[in-house]
């Protein structure tokens, strides 16, 4: 690299980019995304979702079936191999990343970092893309961190902190940005009780207020068909199987479906939400507590009962993976487990 | 439960969370002890960082004007000022006084501080971009490149036809780790800071085998200059260098100082950084040939000074924090002190003789980090 292409790199770090914002609501849209790590094994494929409304929309699905991977998808921390996503009608592909952060809030799931900032300077790194003085950068911390009721945390070192208050600090880093989209990877992981229940509910206090799209991985059935505005429900291999209201998704056909666990679904007198109890987890007869979806899928197209999320190409790939596999043999099996 | 676009109208959200969540907001900035106690615990933090800084200045100016008296003619402390002053201002009264100050003892001190600067800050950002508290000009290999360069020179009598070849050919030589990280990290799969920094230890122990198989076949006197030159001193640098050095140092702490925000958006990890509207990638690339450059107009000149670069920043975070906005010009600043200071003993402490400034700071610097390490704990790494 020359020196005039560093040079002209470096200019494009301290350039301002014309503002992108347009004050009218988000959309997240995203057509026939794929994304796979080696190109011929897809994590997540063939995605097509349009998320318009404001709302607190939960992303519920079994490990390994893609939810993080496509919320990092929708915010160009991932480049997609196929398809495109779109941020109010502008391709992400086309962005950069300064200006898909004015939009997208991200919260990862939080650990450590090799050198920590206290929690203050950690919240603080939250606002740099805002052109603020520094006043109201540190109000903007200070308010989003008594939303997380965190304050007292202020002058701590990060690393000294619980992966709780990990947690909690990441997601005021999150709501300091002001983002119109907030992306949780799993906010309640690490919490208590309490604020497990506290943060989605602050979530979707967020949501119905701010009218922001927020979108959480959640692995809380019953949160998030309590909480939840739409639930975004994935299965292997990566496809989403269904979207829609918590009592659409959360049932007990789909939960056992997709995850293989036997449950029973009860009705909360209180708000009408959908409960969902959890039986025994199911097993096929060699003891593999993995139970293949694509099975139930392919039976379900047998059946001529197939769900429409579900199209064809997807169908087609399940397919060819389950002769795949009975031409293998154990290999696939050895795989699962 | 359907989308209710009162809050206080929605069942599940209690009472009180719904008063939370229009503070957060609202834009009335009305004021709120709380938010005045935080400002007041900041300030606190950043005079306290800015106390620390003030040190290292008065540490640094009292210790080179110590280090410029002394000497094997006396000179008074007041009268080393009084000279400096004299030559800046141009009133020069005594010229013998000041050939001794300004033109034979000032060119270590100076290249001390710039050299301290510059590699203290090559420090800090090489292991806030790498995210890994090992590195350091040495492990990423520009030392090593630069000592190859050197022994070339030295060793082939290019450094007996011309003085600068030696200074030339340390610094070609130590950009080129620099330059085959940044040009490596375009493949993908060499992306990752981690591999970056394994690179830079592989590229160190080829360099230090080259240099080794042409010390083997070198003459002794030789193999005596390429020894002292990698134990690294601040005898050799005159007046004729320290520009090079300057224009090198300054401009590139100047930009890395403007960077430093970024740089702790960089070092919370690639995700994140993207999350926050950073491009990790190029910011990296921009900050590695910066470092790189850096640390090769440094040590082609003095030859390859460790543990500056590795322990300055380290020390400095225990009294400072981590955050690179500070911790940038706190190590630089202690860095340049520690290297006048280190020089000074290193001169001072034996009669008639001069240990390297390299050994000295690894003599008095290795046992006070590990103190530092194990009183402190290691809260900020």
């Amino acid at each position: 690299m020359g020196i005039g292409e560093l040079l002209l790199e470096l200019k494009s770090v301290f350039k301002e980019d014309e503002e992108v914002l347009n004050n009218g609501p988000a959309e997240i849209v995203m057509k026939d995304v794929s994304f796979g790590y080696d190109e011929d094994r897809p994590v997540i494929s063939d995605i097509n979702i349009t998320i318009s409304d404001p709302g607190l929309y939960c992303i519920v699905g079994p490990n390994g079936v893609g939810k993080s991977t496509l919320i990092k998808c929708m915010c160009k921390i991932l480049n997609i191999s196929k398809g495109e996503v779109l941020i109010n009608g502008r391709n992400i592909k086309e962005m950069k990343h300064k200006d898909v952060a004015k939009y997208i809030g991200y919260v990862p799931v939080s650990t450590g970092d090799v050198f920590s900032m206290s929690v203050l300077e950690t919240i603080l790194v939250g606002c740099q893309n805002k052109n603020d003085s520094d006043e109201s950068k540190m109000r903007a911390v200070y308010k989003s961190m008594s939303l997380m009721n965190i304050v007292d945390l202020s002058g701590k070192n990060f690393n000294e902190l619980s992966a709780g208050q990990h947690q909690k600090v990441a997601i005021a880093r999150g709501l300091v940005q002001r983002p119109k989209i907030l992306i949780l990877d799993e906010p309640t992981a690490n919490l208590d009780v309490k604020y497990q229940v506290y943060v989605t509910e602050l979530l979707r206090a967020l949501a119905e207020h701010e009218k922001m799209i927020v979108l959480m991985i959640s692995h809380d059935l019953n949160t998030s068909a309590k909480y939840a505005h739409k639930v975004i429900m994935m299965a292997k291999p990566g496809v989403i199987h269904q979207i829609g209201d918590p009592e659409e998704v959360i049932t007990k056909e789909n939960v056992e479906k997709v995850y293989g666990v036997h449950c029973k679904i009860i009705q909360d007198d209180d708000y009408g939400v959908p409960i969902v109890v959890l039986g025994q987890s199911m097993m096929d007869e060699d003891g593999n507590i993995e139970v293949d979806p694509g099975m139930f899928l392919l039976e379900e197209l047998e059946n001529g009962k197939g769900s429409r999320e579900i199209n064809s190409k997807v169908l087609g790939r399940i397919g060819q993976r389950i002769q795949g596999r009975s031409e293998e043999g154990t290999g696939e099996q050895e795989h699962q487990r | 439960m359907k989308f209710i676009d009162d809050i206080d109208k929605d069942p599940l959200i209690a009472g009180p969370l719904t008063a939370v969540v229009r503070r957060w907001s609202s834009t009335d900035d009305s004021d709120d002890a709380g938010f005045r106690r935080q400002m007041k615990d900041y300030h606190r933090t950043l005079k306290r960082r800015m106390f620390f800084i003030f040190c290292c200045v008065i540490i640094m100016v009292l210790a080179a004007g110590y280090a410029v008296a002394y000497g094997p003619l006396d000179i008074s402390f007041m009268d080393t000022y009084i000279t400096i002053w004299n030559h800046i201002t141009g009133n020069i009264t005594d010229t013998g006084m000041d050939y001794i100050i300004v033109t034979v003892r000032s060119p270590r001190i100076v290249a001390g501080i710039i050299g301290g600067i510059g590699l203290a800050i090559c420090g800090v950002v090489m292991q806030s971009v790498l995210r890994n508290p090992l590195a350091d000009p040495y492990t990423t290999g520009v030392s090593s490149g630069a000592g190859f360069g050197a022994t070339i020179a030295i060793t082939f009598g290019f450094a007996v036809a011309n003085s600068s070849a030696t200074v030339i050919l340390a610094f070609l030589f130590s950009l080129l780790p620099t330059l085959s990280i940044v040009l490596m990290s375009r493949h993908k799969s060499a992306a990752s800071p981690t591999v970056m920094i394994m690179f830079g230890i592989g590229l160190m122990y080829i360099f230090n085998a080259l240099t080794t198989v042409l010390m083997l076949w070198s003459s002794p006197e030789d193999l005596a200059a390429v020894y002292q030159w990698q134990v690294g001193s601040l005898a050799k640098v005159d007046w004729d260098d320290i520009p090079y050095m300057m224009a090198v140092v300054i401009p590139g702490a100047i930009i890395i100082q403007l960077l430093s925000g970024k740089l702790n958006v960089l070092a919370t990890g690639d995700d994140n950084a993207k999350a926050l509207g950073l491009n990790p990638h190029q910011m990296r690339v921009i900050l590695l040939a910066l470092t790189g450059l850096i640390s090769a107009a440094v040590v082609s000149f003095t030859g390859i000074i460790g543990f500056v670069g590795l322990v300055t920043p380290h020390i400095v975070r225990i009294f400072i924090g981590a955050d690179n906005r500070y911790l940038i010009p706190a190590s630089a600043l202690f860095g340049g002190m520690l290297m006048v200071v280190a020089d000074l003993i290193g001169r001072s402490i034996i009669p008639d003789a001069t240990l390297p400034v390299g050994v000295v700071m690894a003599f008095i610097g290795g046992p006070t980090f590990i103190w530092l390490l194990l009183r402190k704990g290691s809260k900020a790494w």
